[in-house]
């Protein structure tokens, strides 16, 4: 090599270096972008969960008692209703109380309609129709006050009287940078200070959301039916999912001979599924669970719908066929990471148990199984945590999305993934804010299960050391 | 010795088992065939396990395929219209002049317009002269070019100076009552040129079939299709029916089942915008991942990044959503592009991020599968890490990397809760395609049909099966392409 063209290489080397250290700081950046974007995603949601609102209510908090409600006793806030919606008392017991309709609750005996409640002896034979009107309201607030907790009635009285409405919101960020230019537009658009709603901070994150029925109004709604809902999806997607997954895994990989044409297909197809859109899966349990095996009325076999046994208003279009829906689609998840766990386990397992005489199915049992626990759980909360957030396959079906009654198996139902896309998509001022809130109790419970099965999994792989 | 033979307790068993064995064949035969018999049902059980996948398949083509046919088979009934002069519209006049001379092949209508004057005729409307109706394609200064002979009658030659009449729709109804036992319908003026023999046409909720057109009079076979002939006012809307076809299902750009235009175009063009967006985030973003990973980062910075991966997987969709309207359209776009609310680019943005975990993942993999042998002999040759990568281990990975970028398209394709709720709620076909507008993709459009009830016999019900099977044979293509793909790469460095 000539003089010069080791000074050529040597520049040249520097410069490819230099290009090679850029370009590995770009390819760490591609992460920056992930981070940033899981960072932002974050961000929305805290900005939209809380926030800054100004209310209007239907009558202000400050005449119904001299202390703030939320310091009042039970016996307190019963009075309060009594004294302010006398009227309406039968109406809200029926609903909250007795959970039936009004007509039915104002001719039954008290003992038979509210049985198992406090009922004072003296009225247990007396329907509310039959109580001197005049008495009514104060035998109701008595019953009210002894049946219902305090913040039960808290939220009652906030149903019933104040009913405050969001007049504006502000996001969090907003809310915190600019304050004294929102603090500036109320003094414009309410000059007399009387009337000026104040502006306060709301999270419209509540912990009572969990417990408190479904309203259309975004304040005090809560989001217990949709979390009933998406928890009793949960259950029929580990009673049926697992065990079928589990044991097409098991046949894949241990009966299974690869030769055969049939099993060749069937591994094909399972890795084939696991790429269907879950729209698909909606379809088809739109079509085969829903209509196929459902409603009579509709030409179905009454299956999914109850007639076959005994219930007689349903219309297919409830949690059994959503959650078996949701567990055709995450079955190929768990087939496939359940093989890989199972193909884990090392052939010298396998041999010393049949060498110890045991039968294949003992030696899956007793050896196999034990020792791919803990990948095969691993799958299992990937499904899980996929089958928690899908939405899309549970709008095909035809989840509600404005469930107030508590879900039976048979009934109409909404889940949560449901309620965040209904809200999200609805124009009214609130709502958006309570999808991030409901967005946020998504991401608990998902963190929850991933909990959940992160500590059942190192439990097992302990007691494999062990 | 003997004696301590006989103490041993394991021979007394080991005699016992013996003498068992060597005796009775009925307990013998027992051990091999009990156990036999419930692991075989196991395994019988266990296989039942694995065909029930082959079962949701077959169901999925089944329903889809069935449903999909019934909605070729379907029809809309929409009113039949003819067209009308419109009485007070502003007309026009073919200009004075040797060449302005109209002849059967002539396409642009020169127009005789006071100065200053506008084309007083929209693009898409029909406009009559003489017996014939053109439909206005373009609009120029003094002039307008045509689509000659439309709604039934043929191109003729026409003289200058003859008037422009501007046509409007209406729709046809029966100009006299029509009794039980009456095959004659009589039409207004000009309406018979609508109808053609064969056709079959509704009133009210008798179905009937013309069997012939003359002039202004269709000849009726009347309880067409097992309905039954009843009677019918002078007036009654005349009703056509509309039945979707392959052809015009893929080339129509309007998607409305329920007024009879059954072109899916608008839906696939925005499932296609959504994920051109998407592998534009997706590829770069996923593709650098995947190198800083499998190439530079070390054990430790691994275990770090992949959760990263992992989270991106884990956040639902819909949650996906509610970033792509609340951050993406409303935080950034709008303001700075002044895009609609609902748009294609922020939801396609959003779907990309969705997906670089997919892609990252899968080019770890091929990337890994790239022999070391390669990347020694690169690095002999004096090759520095960046070179190495861009020269040997990425084109020597391409085929597993293109297998990423397929499945992360029909991860794309398939995404539905993303688009629903950010890339806007109404198909829309734009030409060019526009992403800062509102469109409706293929899945956007059957989450929102289905919810709510639809009834089982509607045109909508069976349409949202017609898209799933387009959406599930794509799907289905690029995965299996996808796996093809990877198997041959695999077997290629084994």
């Amino acid at each position: 090599m000539t003089q010069i063209e080791v000074g050529v290489f040597r520049s040249r080397l520097k410069e490819r270096q230099q290009r090679g250290n850029l370009m590995r700081r770009l390819y760490a950046a591609s992460f920056g972008v992930a981070i940033l974007a899981l960072v932002l995603l974050g961000l929305t949601i805290a900005n939209e969960a809380f926030g800054y609102v100004t209310l209007v209510y239907q009558v202000e908090p400050e005449t119904l008692s001299e202390r703030p409600l939320a310091d009042l006793s039970a016996a307190e806030l019963a009075d309060v209703l009594v004294q302010h919606e006398p009227n309406q008392l039968p109406k809200l017991m029926a609903e909250s109380v007795a959970h039936m309709e009004l007509k039915q609750f104002a001719r039954l005996p008290l003992g038979q309609s509210l049985a198992g409640k406090a009922v004072p002896e003296a009225y247990r034979l007396l329907a509310p129709v039959d109580i001197a009107a005049d008495e009514r309201p104060a035998v109701l607030g008595e019953i009210l006050a002894a049946s219902l907790t305090q913040p039960e009635l808290l939220h009652l009285i906030e149903t019933a009287i104040l009913q405050p409405t969001v007049d504006e919101s502000w996001p969090l960020f907003e809310g915190l940078l600019n304050r004294a230019a929102i603090e500036q537009r109320l003094v414009e658009l309410y000059p007399n200070e009387m009337t000026r709603p104040e502006l306060q901070f709301k999270s419209w994150l509540r912990l009572e959301m969990l417990t408190q029925p479904m309203d259309s109004n975004p304040l005090i709604s809560g989001v217990r039916t949709a979390v009933i809902g998406t928890l009793y999806l949960l259950v029929i997607v580990v009673l049926t999912a697992f065990p079928v997954g589990i044991a097409a895994a098991i046949y894949l990989e241990e009966y299974a001979d690869n030769r055969k044409w049939y099993n060749r297909i069937i591994e094909t197809n399972i890795r084939n599924l696991a790429g269907v859109p879950s729209i698909i899966y909606g379809l088809l349990g739109l079509q085969l669970l829903v209509r196929f095996m459902g409603d009579p009325g509709t030409g179905g076999l009454g299956l999914t719908s109850g007639q076959a046994f005994g219930v007689s208003d349903g219309t297919g279009r409830n949690i059994i066929t959503a959650g078996l829906t949701l567990a055709l689609l995450v079955l190929p998840v768990i087939i496939i990471n359940a093989q890989e766990a199972i193909r884990a386990v090392p052939m010298s397992i396998r041999e010393a148990s049949y060498g110890l005489g045991a039968t294949k199915w003992q030696t899956i049992r007793r050896s196999i199984l034990p020792s791919a626990l803990p990948g095969i759980l691993t799958g299992i909360i990937l499904s899980l945590s996929r089958a928690v957030g899908e939405t899309a396959p549970l709008v095909v079906v035809g989840a509600s999305t404005y469930i107030v009654q508590d879900p039976t198996l048979f009934s109409r139902f909404t889940a949560l993934p449901i309620q965040i896309y209904n809200w999200t998509a609805r124009p009214q001022a609130g709502f958006r804010e309570l999808a991030a809130a409901a967005i946020i109790i998504l991401l608990v419970l998902l963190i929850a299960i991933n909990a959940v099965a992160f500590v059942l999994r190192s439990q097992a792989r302990r007691r494999l050391q062990a | 010795m003997v004696q301590a033979i006989e103490s041993n307790p394991y021979s007394a068993e080991r005699s016992r088992l013996l003498s068992r064995a060597a005796g009775r064949r009925a307990e013998r035969a027992d051990i091999f065939r009990h156990p036999r018999l419930s692991e075989r049902g196991i395994s019988m059980l266990l296989f039942g396990a694995g065909i029930l996948s082959i079962f949701t398949t077959i169901f999925i083509v089944i329903f889809l395929g069935t449903e999909a046919v019934a909605f070729f088979q379907s029809r809309a009934w929409i009113q039949a219209k003819m067209t009308v002069v419109a009485a007070d519209a502003p007309t026009a006049t073919l200009r004075a002049g040797s060449d302005s001379a109209v002849t059967t092949d002539t396409n642009v209508l020169l127009l005789d317009l006071a100065d200053g004057q506008r084309v007083p005729f929209t693009v898409g409307s029909l406009i009559q002269v003489d017996e014939e109706v053109m439909r206005v394609t373009e609009r120029r200064e003094r002039s307008i070019v045509v689509e000659r002979g439309q709604v039934g009658t043929q191109a003729q030659n026409h003289t200058p100076g003859t008037a422009i009449l501007p046509l409007a729709e209406a729709p046809i109804r029966t100009n006299a009552a029509l009794p039980t036992g009456t095959t004659q319908i009589s039409l207004p003026a000009g309406a018979g040129r609508n109808f053609t023999a064969g056709q079959t046409i509704r009133l009210e909720t008798e179905t009937l079939r013309v069997a012939a057109v003359n002039g202004d009079t269709l000849t009726v076979e009347r309880g067409y299709e097992g309905t039954t002939a009843r009677d019918h006012a002078a007036d009654t809307v005349i009703e056509v029916e509309r039945r979707p076809d392959i052809l015009t299902y893929f080339t129509g750009t309007v998607w409305q089942p329920q007024t009879g235009q059954f072109g899916v175009l608008p839906l696939i063009e925005a499932t296609l915008m959504t994920t051109f967006v998407a592998i534009l985030v997706a590829l770069p973003v996923g593709l650098a991942a995947a190198i800083y990973l499998s190439e530079y980062a070390s054990l430790r910075v691994r275990n770090i990044l992949n959760p990263i991966l992992e989270i991106l997987v884990g956040v639902p969709t819909v949650v996906y959503g509610f970033f792509a309207l609340q951050f993406v359209t409303l935080g950034v776009l709008r303001p700075l592009f002044g895009v609609d609310i609902y748009n294609t680019l922020s939801a396609g943005i959003v779907v990309g991020i969705m997906v670089i975990p997919t892609i990252a993942s899968m080019s770890v993999d091929a990337m890994g599968a790239v022999p070391r042998g390669l990347r020694e002999a690169s690095y002999g040759l004096g090759a520095t890490k960046l070179e190495t990568i861009t020269h040997v281990v990425l084109p020597a990975a391409l085929s597993g990397i293109m297998a990423a970028v397929i499945l992360g398209i029909s991860r794309a394709v398939g995404e539905t809760m993303i688009v629903a709720i950010a890339a806007g709620a109404g198909p829309n076909w734009t030409f060019p395609p526009n992403f800062a507008v509102g469109a409706e993709t293929m899945t956007g459009h059957i989450a929102r049909i289905s919810g709510g009830d639809l009834s089982y016999q509607s045109v909508d019900y069976n349409s949202i099966f017609s898209i799933g099977l387009t959406l599930f044979v794509i799907t289905f293509v690029l995965t299996q392409i996808s796996t093809t793909i990877t198997r041959r790469f695999r077997e290629m460095y084994e």
